[in-house]
């Protein structure tokens, strides 16, 4: 696998070097819980050597953006598994790292104002020539309006990998991504969706 | 007098558990031999003198330990911000031995006074190697490694010679002459590299730094600026020869190599040895498919991450011949023992791949690993 024209485990130069340009974000993230959440996001700025300065700046608006400035200063031990999803997030962002993996971000009881902001967030990270962002989810109307290119996976193969138009081409189907994503992953979910309601229920 | 003492004594609460213990152990004997004075001929019996001896090790830990900055990190921090400098006495008391500790020593020999069956060298001794055990991993820490090597292989010698009591003193002595000298030229260079130090510290002291450094899963693993422990070469090499002669010392120093002295000074550092270099090495780092996996896909070895492996396997082999190897060759069963734990320490250390290498160009699957055990990280 090539990270940037990198080839990963080639060299302990190249493997370094892929470090520092990506981020990953597990679905299930474990966090220090005695450290606050600003300390928490600021050590893992350190770690990519983001200036000082603009890292306690990044870090402040990050808290903002996510409703966490009133519980920054408290250990995460005490945040809720939102605030804790949140607070994974925002140490994420603060890289800046330019290639970003993401394992579906928006689970575990984000609410919905957060949703909202890292939907833009990403949505304008996409937008950015020098930023890459690779998120997986099982929501395909999230994808939709963020992503340049899909994948689809079934049973840990792709069966397709194209833009939203190219799926639409490739399924036959003009619809949202919903329906795209229907037809390729499971064709019969329509004929299952009749059979359940043949037998008249109460 | 008592605040003159105070510079080196440890807290009243150290002090008062000696005594307690010396006395809960001295009590019921010395009133028995009032009445049974048969008693005394049985050396065995004297528990306290036990305490005695225990009590001069902890005070050799303790008067380097206590005073040494390297071992206290706020004292280290504090010096370095001041205008200390070696010409200077230090403010938390002195780390080198003072009348004090003469006045100490001598209350140590007229306890054991008590005991004629025992040298009265052998208590001072316990006091010096310990002290010059610990002061030479202080030594090692602020840069003075050769000196810090002789007086650790030089300790060794003095035990060797517990039987020629005075002589083993006056080696100690010898070594401590040594241990000063290296002792004034690492004060002299004060304040020390502090990535020596912060390691050290981290390592061996101080749960902030590491505190400083948790960042969870997945950070911990797949940091730009991760940390891979290593150990030079040359370091290698005289670790596992200076383990293999502490082996051999502390044998001949027992004199019978039965199952129970085996396991203590081969079989148990050899353990911990292989187990921690697996440990480090596999931590959160599986291989990339399972073990029936390997065998349904016929994928049996897989180089990039079964060269993890090759040392402990190597290693334990090596636990398990060598000894049996080197008796038919006709090596005495202490040297054999320390011959083949020198062996099996110079694998764990030298034999490679590093774990820098090996974590970032192996084949293997990241996890979090022992984070699921650890009590301060919480899952999301």
């Amino acid at each position: 696998m090539k990270v940037d024209g990198l080839k990963r485990r080639s060299s302990e130069e190249a493997d370094l070097a892929i470090r520092r340009k990506v981020v990953y974000l597990p679905d299930h993230p474990w966090l220090p819980h005695n450290r606050t959440g600003r300390e928490f996001v600021l050590s893992v700025g350190r770690l990519y050597d983001i200036d000082e300065d603009r890292l306690m700046d990044h870090a402040d608006r990050l808290l903002q953006l996510f409703q966490l400035v009133s519980q920054a200063d408290a250990p995460i031990r005490s945040y809720s598994s939102g605030q804790k999803k949140k607070i994974a997030i925002c140490s994420a962002l603060a890289t800046e790292a330019p290639i970003m993996l993401l394992d579906e971000p928006f689970s575990g009881g984000l609410d919905p104002s957060a949703i909202m902001a890292l939907r833009r967030v990403l949505k304008r990270l996409a937008e950015r020539t020098d930023v890459t962002v690779v998120m997986a989810t099982p929501v395909p109307e999230l994808v939709e309006e963020l992503a340049e290119k899909v994948a689809i996976i079934r049973d840990g193969q792709i069966v397709a990998y194209d833009t939203v138009d190219g799926l639409r081409r490739l399924s036959g189907c003009s619809g949202s991504l919903e329906e795209i994503f229907e037809r390729i992953m499971r064709p019969d979910t329509l004929k299952d969706i009749e059979h359940y309601f043949q037998r008249p229920t109460r | 007098m008592i605040a003159w003492m105070r510079t080196v004594l440890p807290s009243g609460w150290a002090l008062g558990t000696f005594v307690f213990f010396y006395l809960l152990f001295d009590a019921p004997f010395y009133l028995l031999t009032l009445f049974q004075p048969s008693l005394l001929a049985l050396p065995r019996q004297w528990h306290s003198e036990s305490v005695l001896k225990f009590a001069c090790a902890a005070y050799g830990v303790y008067r380097v330990a206590a005073f040494h900055p390297v071992f206290r990190p706020d004292y280290f921090k504090w010096l370095k911000a001041g205008p200390w400098n070696s010409s200077k006495p230090l403010p938390a008391g002195p780390i080198h031995l003072v009348w004090q500790d003469l006045v100490v020593c001598l209350i140590v020999e007229f306890l054991a006074l008590r005991y004629p069956w025992t040298h009265p060298a052998v208590p001072l001794l316990c006091l010096l190697v310990f002290y010059l055990l610990c002061l030479s991993a202080a030594l090692f820490a602020t840069g003075q490694r050769a000196a810090a090597y002789l007086i650790a292989f030089g300790m060794g010698g003095v035990v060797h010679l517990h039987s020629r009591s005075w002589m083993a003193f006056a080696g100690g002595v010898a070594l401590y002459l040594l241990a000063y000298g290296a002792l004034r030229r690492s004060l002299a260079r004060f304040p020390w590299p502090i990535e020596k130090i912060e390691v050290f510290r981290q390592k061996l002291v101080s749960q902030e730094m590491t505190r400083q450094q948790q960042f969870g899963w997945p950070f911990n693993r797949l940091s730009p600026r991760s940390e891979f422990p290593s150990i030079s070469w040359g370091h290698g090499l005289l670790l596992s020869l200076l383990a293999g002669w502490w082996c051999f010392v502390l044998m001949r120093l027992i004199g019978e190599t039965d199952a129970g002295v085996f396991i203590m000074f081969y079989v148990l550092p050899a353990m911990f040895g292989i187990g921690a270099r697996a440990i480090i090495y596999l931590t959160g780092h599986w291989p990339p498919i399972s073990f029936w996996g390997r065998i349904w896909t016929l994928r049996w070895i897989i180089p990039k991450y079964d060269q993890a492996l090759v040392a402990p396997v190597l290693a334990i082999l090596t636990c398990v011949f060598a000894p049996g190897l080197l008796r038919r060759l006709g090596l005495p069963d202490e040297a054999s023992y320390a011959v083949s734990l020198a062996c099996v320490l110079f694998i764990i250390f030298n034999v490679g791949p590093t774990l820098r290498s090996w974590r970032l160009t192996g084949s293997c699957r990241l996890t979090s690993g022992l984070l699921l055990m650890r009590q301060e990280y919480t899952e999301v």
